[in-house]
């Protein structure tokens, strides 16, 4: 596809986000995005313009009122609920995604994405040294490796595969230790897609080691689904 | 069951206080008037308690999430006549003029208002009929054809605009995050 090809794109892409398109166009562009990755990286990084726009408008303050008829249509229909229907369970996910207090926050929101997690423990060099494998989410890109190396409360993370994360982006890991992930250090990787991340403390105490994509400078909790899992056991 | 039951409904409740304010907000400026914004949000938020269980991670955080679902059924409402469509624009400036502080401002909401007059300001750097095209879409929705109707502009202008706009807007993002 020509560069003029693309920044038609490009613009099409911009009154998608906007939801500009009329139902046709906007078919045309999901179309087009779902089989063009040029086109699927570029939505979501001008995808994230539009995050600015609700953010730029006069507060207002809700009438109570809204709150208590919400509240009690919200009652009525979970008692009125068949015990066999299925209740929309990923409120979880919502619920731990709204509440990120600083360093700490319940695990279900992050946790629940992703493939299967493989455990390969064996020694590997140094007595006290365990290797722990991680395998990707499914929201890594196909190929991505990590192991862990442990020795005591601290250990280093190596990866392959991963992306680079971009100008404005870090890899970041993560220890969890049951509903609580607290940050550890970010990492980029190499033009091969090598990265190493020395952990300085949390092994013993957690039972996962994850990394995300984060805003340069990381975060203090995760702001994106994590793309690999490691169990500490 | 029940015990689920309860647990949804906390996780409903804490979700609403913590993003009805701001999604109130939106309804209010895309409609324009505070019964028809207070109609858009409940049924909104009804809409996402009966649908939570489609809320992805992958795609975004929670606000957006709720900003996305608040803004469709602001827009359905324009559409249906609930709200006089007019375009209401910043740059008309009555929206620019910041409200004085009431005694029982909460903190949250003078938390609100001033990271709002931030994000305007960073709006207001863009070109006039780069905000002009965007505001029309985003808070109006108003389509590319309907816009280069309004402003008798050939289509592909309005296109241009919107996209030049966003990359502006979005490498400020960018700026902000190094």
């Amino acid at each position: 596809m020509s560069a003029a090809d693309h920044r038609a794109w490009e613009e099409e892409l911009a009154g998608y986000v906007l939801g500009a398109l009329d139902p046709a166009e906007r078919e045309a562009v999901e179309s087009h995005v779902a089989g063009c990755e040029r086109c699927r990286s570029d939505l979501r990084w001008i995808g994230a313009a539009i995050e600015v726009l609700p953010a730029s408008v006069e507060p207002h303050e809700p009438p109570a009122r809204l709150r208590r008829r919400l509240l009690a249509a919200v009652r009525a229909e979970a008692r009125a609920a068949d015990a066999t229907t299925t209740v929309p369970g990923r409120w979880r996910d919502a619920v731990a995604r709204t509440l990120r207090p600083g360093l700490a926050y319940v695990a279900a929101g992050v946790l629940v994405v992703g493939g299967a997690i493989g455990y390969v423990a064996g020694q590997s060099g140094k007595a006290d040294e365990t290797t722990v494998t991680a395998r990707a989410t499914a929201s890594a890109p196909a190929g991505t490796e990590a192991t862990v190396v442990r020795s005591g409360d601290a250990g280093t993370l190596r990866t392959t595969g991963l992306p680079q994360p971009g100008g404005s982006g870090v890899y970041q890991v993560w220890i969890r230790d049951g509903d609580v992930i607290e940050p550890s250090t970010t990492f980029v990787v190499d033009r091969a897609g090598a990265g190493v991340a020395a952990i300085p403390a949390g092994l013993e105490s957690g039972d996962a080691v994850m990394v995300t994509r984060e805003p340069r400078g990381g975060s203090d909790a995760p702001t994106t689904a994590p793309l690999l899992r490691a169990p500490l056991g | 069951m029940g015990l689920v039951r309860d647990r949804e409904q906390r996780a409903f409740e804490v979700v609403y206080d913590r993003h009805g304010g701001a999604a109130y907000s939106l309804a209010y400026r895309i409609l324009g008037d505070p019964r028809a914004a207070e109609d858009a949000t409940q049924e909104a938020f009804l809409s996402i308690w009966r649908s939570g269980a489609r809320y992805d991670p992958l795609r975004g955080s929670v606000r957006n999430w709720v900003f996305g679902v608040v803004r469709n059924r602001a827009i359905d409402a324009l559409r249906r006549g609930s709200a006089k469509r007019t375009p209401k624009l910043a740059m008309d400036g009555g929206e620019l003029i910041e409200k004085q502080p009431s005694a029982d401002q909460t903190e949250a909401e003078a938390i609100r208002r001033e990271t709002a007059k931030e994000v305007r300001g960073r709006l207001d750097e863009l070109p006039g009929e780069q905000s002009q095209v965007i505001e029309l879409a985003y808070f109006g929705g108003f389509t590319h054809s309907e816009i280069a109707e309004m402003l008798q502009m050939p289509i592909g202008t309005v296109k241009g605009r919107m996209r030049l706009g966003l990359e502006k807007i979005r490498a400020g993002l960018a700026e902000e995050m190094l």
